[in-house]
């Protein structure tokens, strides 16, 4: 006997883009730059690490929040200069350079035998982004493949989502699972064809904790996002009466 | 799977959740992330990819390698996707493809490493007027904005000016930055003979062609006539890529024998078939008196013609008593020097075995070879002559063929072959064009030589050649291009100069050596990013190369770098460039000529028309020339075909030859000069004296300096010589970050099969060089194909200090390379000596397995 498709309201159903939003604004803030004051301090005020969704699903987020949590126990860097300069270092050192870039967060660095940058897997990400009307502000500066633009693409995908939700159009429901598939495409195609191995080599050489947990927080979220987009795409979602 | 379902229903955890969630959202959404995707400008959704082949476009490939060759790249949505090379017409001898080697088919992975240069950035603890300079090197970074950068120089270019003055700045390399600096006072700049050696200094006041001013040999169709061809220290298979083997190839193949003289069996002495001379590196001087002294000894004018007396009567100075130049003691003749009348040292071919290593049976047979073959080519690279004292070299080595009578005509010729015109000298049967910007003179006059440089940072004075001594207080370095501290001698002296002054500035594509000692690195496009630009090479062809991609990350071209600086200086960037690069690029091509069938007379390459200058948006004026200007960048190269018997054939020296009074040589006496008075005199205002003849001295730090006892050959401190052949992996220091091109050539020293045995070592083995300048590794490669007591160190690895035990991990050369400024100031890369032992710590990995620049904090 074939299994009833379970079905759920829109509005429902919202409320995982929110915990989405929620999460990967804060992935997409710490990967795509340096870390701002201003930015940490809601961070830390807002004790935004204890509220990152899954942490029941997931061990690895949960043990990744419990390694930020342990940085931020002992490091106060919205009062400590020092401390807010050495996460500052830790980013550049890793992502930017000068020196030999530690954890290269381009996509292409790791899929590519050759290794090289603004080739082919860049420009594929950036017909993606084109699809929704995107391109990067950094255009031609930064490769598209890059570790938050592509979680910023998410991001967004996931607030067309929120908005299609709140739209109450009578063909929202199709409007969302489309988006959902296309967004479980693409963190299985790019983000997490990635991800482990930027995840790894982050935890060999940040030299804090917070972004050893963050890379840690990032890799499981991405696996226990592509399952929760696996299981909305599976179930029903019914308009908003 | 998790229960999604009943997540979602558990009312209560996604309500406590959701608060915390979106309240979160709704705090953080005013808090700005500077980067991330935008709404893109022109509307272009769901676009599929253009289909089709996509286009070969003309590619520079732009680098100090010795050759220029014709680099194309397939480009398909705006993406680089495959390399080639020459396959606009078919290959012939007379008509040779200009084929590019592995670097240039490498180009792809150094535009597009992920280890570029991408942003301004700014050493953390830096500060106006130094912050922490001992940290240079080891400092943390911060990604600054364009504006931040260029403020930060301008206001330390007025500060450090108006404290020190202009003279304390120091810019090397040449280009854009000079400009700059030129505007508001000028600067200290510094000069070497860096890749010609001795040549440099020497060549004018000899009269004879240092090989690229000046051409020396004849041109490559005349070369297959040659009968004998000498390389010496030579290896075109290695420093000359491109068509130059091929040249020499058709010589062997017209029946020419070849023999080699060089401390290594070379890849071109393999594939010419060659007879190896091994030698010791600076010692070819006393080889070619060795040599002369055989000539003189067994000279008979009817029965063993081997000295060419009318040559040397009719159109040298100072070969013997004779014929030496007024007011001059005349037993300072060459002859007698060699003859050893008045010294009482005959310099015979025992006496050169001693000091080069050659046996003397073997320089008596040189002797009657070169002195008894009626056709040979006497063909040297620059190598020999980068050496501690090294301008007697150059002039025994012209000596020789004088002597000889090797010199201006068919098949004989005695010079320089290297570099773009390896091989193949004669004038450019093709010239670009100017680019039209004007020349921005220097005010400041203080120029110091690159063996002194880091001195004269670190004690506050130099030799001003031809003058005398300076004071110089450098307080601000900004290397425009150049990898100074990377390729010049003394890499350890370097870096202590670097952590003196208060500021420093470097421009550059990916980390190199001195980027990463500076404070404030500036990000600059590679060729690919710019406009585009006119390219001679060897005398018969002109490359064109056009942009490939736009700028990539926040890389800007050294023009507009100097024309922010400028700007923020309070100066009109308009009078230095008064057009834009693409009119720059359009005046090369307007202006490039092509040779007429006579051979003498030039017109324009290019036909433009209206509708071109229209098209480009340039000023220009239409002109008829021998092809089209899109057929010209289409194709990207012009080449004039050769044949046997053309117009365009060269005899170097042959004016000269035809008619000495009327067509004289550059010297004092407008003949070839064996006795040079100039050299002696302008020796006098420089670092040491050199006679005026070729005599025979010991280099500093040469052969004779390995030994602590000369007379009881009792070895010293550093027992094996060392020098720095060319290495295909990259172009001097260029290159050297290419993953894959260090996989190819893995970069090892070579060691003599009996030194390495008497060491204990075997290939593969990790060894260190040391001597009082500095330490370096290396994996060994133990070789039949060495002159023993000698070791190869390949030149321009990428310096990888370890800060704790000062040792370099890379090989790199220049830590060995003292600095000794000898003679006119040529600097001696080729005569280092140092230590060999095996090395005890961890084993060296190959050095493609490495990440890209590695520094441990």
């Amino acid at each position: 006997m074939e299994a009833v498709k379970q079905s759920l309201p829109v509005k429902d159903i919202v409320n995982v883009f929110f915990a989405r939003e929620f999460a990967y604004d804060i992935l997409r803030r710490f990967f795509i730059e340096e870390p701002s004051k201003e930015y940490i301090k809601e961070f830390i005020q807002r004790n935004m690490i204890d509220q990152f969704p899954f942490q029941d699903e997931s061990d690895g987020i949960r043990e990744g929040v419990q390694v930020m949590k342990k940085y931020l126990s002992q490091h106060d860097p919205i009062h400590i200069d020092n401390h807010f300069e050495d996460l500052h270092w830790d980013y550049t050192r890793m992502f930017i350079g000068p020196f030999e870039i530690l954890a290269q967060p381009w996509e292409s660095v790791y899929v590519r035998k050759d290794k090289l940058l603004f080739q082919k897997t860049t420009m594929d990400v950036r017909k993606v982004y084109e699809k929704y009307g995107f391109q990067t502000a950094d255009f031609n500066i930064e490769p598209d493949d890059h570790v938050g633009l592509e979680l910023d693409f998410v991001y967004r995908l996931n607030q067309l989502c929120i908005q299609a939700g709140k739209s109450e159009r009578p063909d929202a429901s199709k409007e969302i699972n489309y988006l959902l598939k296309e967004q479980q495409r693409f963190i299985n195609d790019h983000l997490l064809a990635f991800i482990p191995m930027l995840a790894e080599k982050v935890a060999t050489h940040a030299e804090t904790d917070f972004f050893r947990g963050l890379a840690k927080i990032l890799e499981h979220f991405l696996q226990m996002d592509s399952k929760v987009l696996q299981e909305l795409l599976n179930i029903e979602i019914i308009q908003d009466k | 799977m998790i229960d999604l379902i009943n997540k979602i229903k558990d009312f209560k955890l996604t309500r406590r959740s959701f608060i915390g969630w979106t309240s979160a959202a709704a705090a953080t959404v005013a808090v700005p992330v500077s980067r991330g995707l935008v709404a893109k400008a022109e509307v272009n959704k769901g676009a599929e990819a253009t289909n089709g082949e996509g286009v070969w476009k003309t590619a520079a490939c732009w680098h100090n390698c010795g050759s220029r060759c014709l680099n194309k790249v397939l480009v398909k949505d705006g993406v680089v996707i495959r390399q080639k090379t020459d396959d606009t017409h078919q290959d012939s001898p007379d008509f040779p493809q200009q084929r590019g080697c592995l670097r240039g088919r490498s180009q792809r992975h150094q535009v597009f490493n992920a280890d570029r240069l991408k942003y301004p950035m700014k050493r953390k603890h830096w500060q106006p007027g130094g912050g922490k300079k001992e940290l240079r090197g080891k400092d943390q970074w911060v990604r600054i904005s364009w504006e931040e950068a260029i403020d930060h120089i301008a206001s330390e270019t007025k500060r450090i000016s108006s404290k020190y003055g202009n003279e304390s700045i120091w810019v090397s390399g040449g280009g854009d930055i000079k400009n700059a600096m030129a505007t508001v006072g000028g600067y200290t700049s510094s000069d070497g003979t860096i890749s010609w050696g001795a040549w440099l200094y020497t060549y004018e006041m000899l009269g004879v062609g240092e090989g690229l001013y000046v051409q020396g040999i004849n041109d490559r169709v005349d070369l297959r006539n040659s009968q004998l061809i000498v390389l010496w220290g030579a290896n075109p298979a290695w420093s000359t890529m491109g068509s130059a083997t091929y040249n020499y190839l058709q010589a062997k193949k017209a029946g020419a024998r070849f023999i080699t003289i060089d401390p290594l069996y070379t890849d071109s002495a393999n594939v010419f078939g060659a007879e190896w001379v091994p030698i010791r590196p600076g010692t070819d001087h006393a080889l070619a008196l060795g040599i002369m002294h055989t000539l003189l000894e067994e000279d008979d004018p009817i029965t063993n013609p081997l000295v060419k007396w009318d040559f040397l009567n009719k159109y040298t100075v100072g070969f013997d008593a004779d014929h030496m130049p007024a007011g001059v003691d005349k037993k300072e003749n060459f002859k007698d020097y060699i003859l050893g009348t008045y010294d009482k040292q005959p310099k015979t071919a025992e006496w050169a075995s001693e000091i080069c290593g050659v046996n003397a049976s073997t320089i008596r047979y040189l002797a009657r070879e070169i002195g008894g073959t009626e056709r040979v080519a006497l063909l040297t690279g620059w190598a020999p002559a980068r050496i501690n004292n090294g301008e007697g070299w150059v002039q025994a080595f012209s000596t020789l063929g004088m002597m000889t009578g090797h010199m201006g005509s068919s098949g004989n010729m005695t010079g320089v072959s290297c570099w773009e015109y390896a091989g193949n000298n004669g004038p450019a049967l093709l010239t670009p064009g100017g680019s039209g910007l004007p020349e921005i003179p220097n005010a400041i006059t203080n120029v110091i030589n690159e063996n002194q440089i880091f001195d004269a940072v670190l004690k506050g004075k130099y030799l001003q050649k031809g003058e005398g001594e300076r004071n110089v207080n450098i307080q601000f370095i900004y290397h425009g291009y150049n990898a100074v501290l990377q390729t010049r001698s003394n890499i350890m002296r370097g870096i202590e100069a670097h952590r003196k002054v208060e500021f420093i500035v470097t421009n550059a594509y990916a980390l190199t050596t001195t980027a990463k000692y500076s404070d404030i690195v500036l990000p600059v496009t590679t060729e690919w990013e710019r406009e585009g630009a006119v390219r001679e090479g060897n005398r018969e062809i002109l490359i064109a190369w056009s942009k490939i991609v736009d700028p990539l990350y926040e890389a800007k071209s050294d023009q507009e770098i100097a024309k922010l600086l400028i700007k923020k200086l309070g100066k009109n960037p308009e009078e230095i460039y008064p057009i834009d690069e693409k009119q720059q690029f359009f005046n090369q091509l307007a202006g490039s000529t092509v040779v007429k069938e006579n051979g003498k007379d030039f017109e324009p390459l290019c036909t433009i028309t209206a509708k071109d200058i229209q098209e480009w948006g340039v000023k220009g004026t239409p002109q008829q020339g021998r092809i089209g200007l899109k057929e010209f960048l289409d194709v990207g190269i012009y080449q004039v075909p050769r044949k046997k018997g053309d117009n365009l054939g060269f005899i170097a020296y042959k004016d000269f030859i035809d008619d000495p009074v009327k067509n004289p040589v550059s010297s004092e006496s407008g003949k070839f000069e064996i006795y040079c008075k100039a050299i002696n005199e302008a020796s006098k205002k420089a670092f040491t004296e050199i006679a005026p003849i070729p005599k025979y001295e010991p280099r500093t730090e040469g052969y004779e300096s390995t030994f602590s006892d000369w007379k009881k050959k009792k070895k010293g401190k550093y027992p094996f010589q060392v020098f720095n052949p060319h290495y295909l992996r990259r172009s001097h220091s260029t290159f050297d970050n290419v993953p894959q091109l260090r996989e190819a050539w893995p970069n090892p020293v070579y060691l003599s099969r009996s030194d390495a045995d008497e060491k204990g070592i075997k290939t593969g083995d990790t060894v260190m060089l040391s001597n009082e300048y500095g330490k370096t590794l290396r994996p060994a490669l133990v070789v039949e194909t060495l002159m023993p007591g000698t070791i190869a160190l390949p030149h321009g690895s990428w310096v990888d200090l370890d800060e704790k035990d000062k040792v370099d991990r890379a090989g790199a050369d220049n830590m060995l390379v003292g600095f000794v400024p000898t003679g006119l100031g040529t600097s001696g890369y080729n005569t280092a000596r140092c230590n060999l032992e095996k090395w005890e710590g961890k084993p060296l990995e190959e050095d493609y397995k490495w990440d890209q620049r590695i520094i441990k904090f």
